[in-house]
């Protein structure tokens, strides 16, 4: 692979704030014209990460570069190159939707009527088009984060940054906005996206990594990281309220007999493997049990695994 | 694209203008309130308390407190712009944060700040001028001269960008937006009755002066008032300089300190 067809690359990437260690010595490399995924639990370094590529938060030590440019001595070209969904709302709430548009394109060094052009297209693509003269403050939740997303449309940017696109939106909407990632990624860009939707991730990227506490724990496609992390199968038991937790604790000593992975959280234990089977058959008629789900394993189990803190503490 | 001091003066134009379309899309409600106090205070304290006060600094009192009601309308429009609003851009809005994550960079937005509360300070300079010198002709004085008319939003330029980098500076302080109270009740309204504004330095004891002459309102009011009676910069060589040099170092520490708050 040459060094060209590289969009993202860190190196020994660090971010502390204080004695917090936000990104803790990150290598990566992201393949130009595909759609990475970045995951990991609520407080894992993802938007940090975000930040630092945009140059809003300065590196700790180790390099990071975008399409082979130094983030920090090149941000401003870095920026112009890259569009960033941002995890908050920050649109301009004393603007309509469409001057809001109009008036980031400025940034970008895209005038007149040119970036009205711009502006009006990206509202269709967002199904906002209606709502174009509509003042932000009057708009619903999701209709802002659509718009924030044809935002970041605003330049053609080379590599899209998403920063949890498609939380609060309707399923509809959220539909919409994966359609859009995947056209755009299909037009030969490079697109980041966290999320906390492994059904998402698992649809949109052809490559992950899931980071916790500033680290990088398994990096792969979803398809292989399910295969190599959980297998194919997975089998929930899921309790009912009274006296379903001594059951389960039952349940629980059983399967580490059996030697299966397995991921307890809250009301339930989910187990992988093809030896969990007679245990499934075994608990289906126990009345504390409220009920045996067989299902095929997914990216969200692989997630459990690797992050559930309930077994790690 | 072209830098001075890392900071790319079309990036700052552009989030000026961002500030200018947002003022314009509802100025028919910005332009009159920061007209009103002041205005209040002329008429008020110029001709009420005036009618008790034959002289005042060897002037009428009216023609005494014009001058010091333009210095007066100067700092709050930079002040104003650059703690309340600034802040509400930085923390409730995300202004500041949507626009780094575009070419401009955070030392071009909060340039752009500054640059935008010096305005509304030429702004306010200007509107006043106008306003103090229509009321002078109604009751026939001449409150403000002609020379003195034409210097006051040039005059404004420097004096509003000294009050923006305080105002930024402890817009990087605050915690939260009541916050701002306290510089406004410690600082501003002091400043507002010891700079020589509505009583004349040389009324006051001397520790007091020597107090005022700290002050930079008093600078401000000063310079206003050599300009409102005909004799421009004239013998106000201290006060010019007192804040050309403050307000670099306002201006640097306020973005030096506010950056920290968008880049972490
Ligand atoms: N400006 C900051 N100052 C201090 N600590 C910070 C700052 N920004 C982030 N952190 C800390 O760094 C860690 C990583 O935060 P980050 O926002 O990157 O997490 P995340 O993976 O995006 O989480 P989420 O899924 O909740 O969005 C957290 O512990 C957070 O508290
Ligand atoms: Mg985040």
């Amino acid at each position: 692979m040459s060094e060209s067809s590289i969009a993202i690359s860190a190196r020994g990437l660090r971010k502390h704030f204080g004695d917090l260690v936000a990104v803790d010595g990150i290598d990566l490399d992201v393949e130009q014209g595909i759609c990475f995924g970045l995951l990991g639990p609520n407080g894992a370094g993802k938007t940090t990460m975000i930040r630092m590529l945009q140059a809003s938060s300065p590196l700790t030590s180790g390099s990071l570069e975008v399409f082979g440019m130094d983030v920090e001595k090149q941000s401003r070209e870095v920026r112009s190159r890259i569009g960033v969904i941002p995890q908050e709302d920050n649109l301009d709430p004393d603007f309509s939707s469409m001057f809001n548009l109009i008036v980031y394109a400025r940034y970008f060094g895209i005038h007149g009527t040119e970036a009205k052009k711009k502006a009006s297209d990206l509202l269709e693509l967002v199904g906002l088009t209606e709502k174009a003269n509509e003042k932000i403050t009057n708009l619903s939740g999701g209709m802002k984060r659509r718009l924030i997303v044809a935002r970041g449309l605003i330049n053609n940017p080379d590599l899209l940054i998403l920063d949890e696109p498609t939380t609060g939106l309707d399923p509809q909407a959220r539909h919409r906005v994966w359609d859009q990632i995947r056209s755009y990624r299909r037009s030969g860009n490079t697109i980041l996206l966290t999320t906390h939707y492994m059904d998402e991730a698992e649809l949109l990227c052809d490559d992950l990594a899931i980071v916790d506490g500033g680290k990088i724990l398994v990096r792969g496609s979803p398809k292989d990281l399910i295969l190599s992390t959980v297998g194919k199968e997975a089998v929930e038991f899921l309790a009912s309220y009274e006296d379903g937790g001594a059951t389960l604790d039952r349940i629980q000593i059983l399967i580490e007999d059996l030697g299966a992975k397995f991921s307890r959280i809250a009301d339930r234990i989910i187990a992988y493997g093809s030896g969990i089977h007679d245990l499934a058959d075994e608990f289906e008629t126990d009345i504390s049990i409220q009920d045996v789900i067989r299902r095929r394993a997914t990216l969200e189990d692989v997630f459990l695994q690797l992050t559930g803190r309930q077994l790690r503490e | 694209m072209k830098e001075i001091f890392g900071v790319s003066p079309v990036m700052v134009h552009m989030v000026w203008r961002r500030h200018l379309d947002v003022w314009l899309r509802t100025w028919k409600t910005n332009l009159l309130p920061p007209l009103v106090e002041p205005m209040l205070y002329l008429l008020g304290f110029g001709f009420g308390v005036g009618a008790y006060i034959n002289q005042m600094g060897g002037v009428s009192y009216v023609e005494f407190i014009a001058p010091s009601i333009l210095a007066i309308s100067m700092m709050f429009g930079a002040f104003f712009e650059a703690t309340y609003s600034a802040f509400v851009r930085m923390y409730y809005q995300k202004t500041w944060q949507a626009i780094a994550a575009t070419p401009a960079s955070a030392n071009d937005v909060l340039v752009a700040e500054l640059v935008w509360a010096t305005t509304k300070s030429v702004v306010n300079a200007t509107m006043m001028t106008a306003a103090i010198t229509f009321v002078g002709y109604l009751v026939n004085m001449q409150l403000v001269s002609f020379s003195g008319a034409i210097m006051m939003p040039i005059v404004a330029v420097p004096i509003g960008m000294m009050f923006a980098g305080m105002g930024l500076i402890l817009t990087s302080h605050t915690p939260s937006i009541d916050w701002f109270n306290i510089p406004f009740f410690l600082l501003i309204n002091p400043m507002f009755i010891l700079a020589g504004t509505f009583f004349p330095l040389s009324e006051f004891p001397v520790v007091a002066q020597n107090i005022a002459y700290c002050l930079p309102l008093t600078h401000a009011a000063l310079i206003t008032r050599s300009l409102a009676y005909g004799d421009g910069l004239n013998g106000m060589f201290y006060s010019v300089a007192y804040i050309l040099i403050l307000m670099p170092v306002v201006v640097f520490v306020g973005i030096t300190r506010c950056r920290k708050r968008i880049v972490s």
